[in-house]
């Protein structure tokens, strides 16, 4: 009941913090503009599905559907073009990873290159586990 | 002893994965487009029957600073080296390509427009500048993503460009 202003400031302060970040996911809202839509709209949905997948080259931690980049928004047209041109979802991807590689996929498949990166957390999470639980063990005695 | 080696393990794996991870972040050398035919040129200006490797492909704009620094490399091999260097000007307005070119020079032996962004896809860029050294097939046999510095020139493209050079004449 006693506990000084500062940290009573504090908690408040941590308290508005915890609530704005839980604002943050609304504002990653589509940048898919007006014009740049199909009038198909079972195309326009394919052109959100693989757009959702594919990594701006620019910004890396964003897919090109959320992107307001230059690139990203010309990625989207280019994508548009070639469903409407008959392209299936998996040709256009290709497409793209032919050039890019599988940097631009949002979701890279496991193989040599990535191994390292899906199995990384799972072998640093054992070790540190093994590793803490000897340390405490041995704290304990 | 060897208990303290054993603790400082874990940091030392640490250390070595920053490193690994930091040098692949940071390489400018692209491998994904190599060893493949240049993809296909119809802008205006420049189109792939244009193109007749050995040569330099740089993509590049007016409003990119980064190319600017590079311009004086670019300057310097066109005028001692016996190798044409084909310009793709991204998103760039004509006037503006034309005034930076008085300004610095024209190293190019010809200037590509890609207005619609729609060549830089293709050819699989991240930014500007970026350059693409071809063979006498014009097959892509180095991308260089980001400024081509002295340093770059000196240790990888320059052997690069001899190498192609007396392929070329067999």
């Amino acid at each position: 009941m006693t506990s000084p202003l500062s940290f009573e400031l504090f908690k408040i302060t941590l308290k508005g913090a915890i609530l704005l970040l839980l604002f943050i996911p609304l504002l990653a809202h589509a940048f898919v503009n007006p014009d740049e839509q199909l009038s198909d709209p079972a195309l326009e949905s394919r052109a959100r599905e693989i757009s959702k997948d594919i990594r701006c080259p620019v910004c890396e931690s964003q897919n090109i559907d959320e992107s307001d980049a230059d690139v990203a928004r010309d990625l989207r047209i280019l994508i548009r073009e070639r469903l409407t041109e008959g392209d299936s979802n998996k040709e256009i991807v290709e497409y793209l990873r032919i050039r890019y590689g599988d940097v631009i996929l949002m979701n890279p498949p496991l193989n040599k290159t990535t191994t390292l990166l899906w199995l990384g957390p799972f072998i640093v999470l054992t070790f540190g586990g093994i590793g803490t639980f000897l340390f405490i063990r041995k704290a304990q005695t | 002893m060897k208990r303290n080696i054993i603790n400082f393990l874990p940091l030392v794996i640490f250390l070595a994965l920053v490193v690994s991870f930091a040098t692949l972040l940071l390489r400018s050398e692209k491998i994904e487009m190599i060893s493949k035919p240049i993809p296909t040129l119809t802008l205006d200006g420049l189109k792939t029957e244009d193109i007749k490797g050995p040569a330099l492909i740089n993509f590049f704009a007016s409003w990119c600073t980064p190319c600017r620094a590079e311009h004086e490399v670019l300057m310097e091999l066109s005028e001692k080296h016996n190798l044409p260097i084909y310009g793709i000007a991204y998103k760039d307005k004509k006037r503006d390509t034309d005034r930076y070119l008085k300004e610095l020079g024209n190293p190019y032996k010809k200037i590509g427009r890609d207005e619609k962004g729609r060549a830089f896809i293709d050819w699989g860029l991240s930014g500007v500048p970026e350059t693409f050294l071809i063979d006498s097939d014009n097959m892509i046999r180095y991308h260089h993503a980001g400024v081509l510095l002295e340093e770059n020139m000196n240790a990888t493209i320059m052997p690069l460009i001899q190498t192609l050079q007396s392929e070329g004449n067999k």
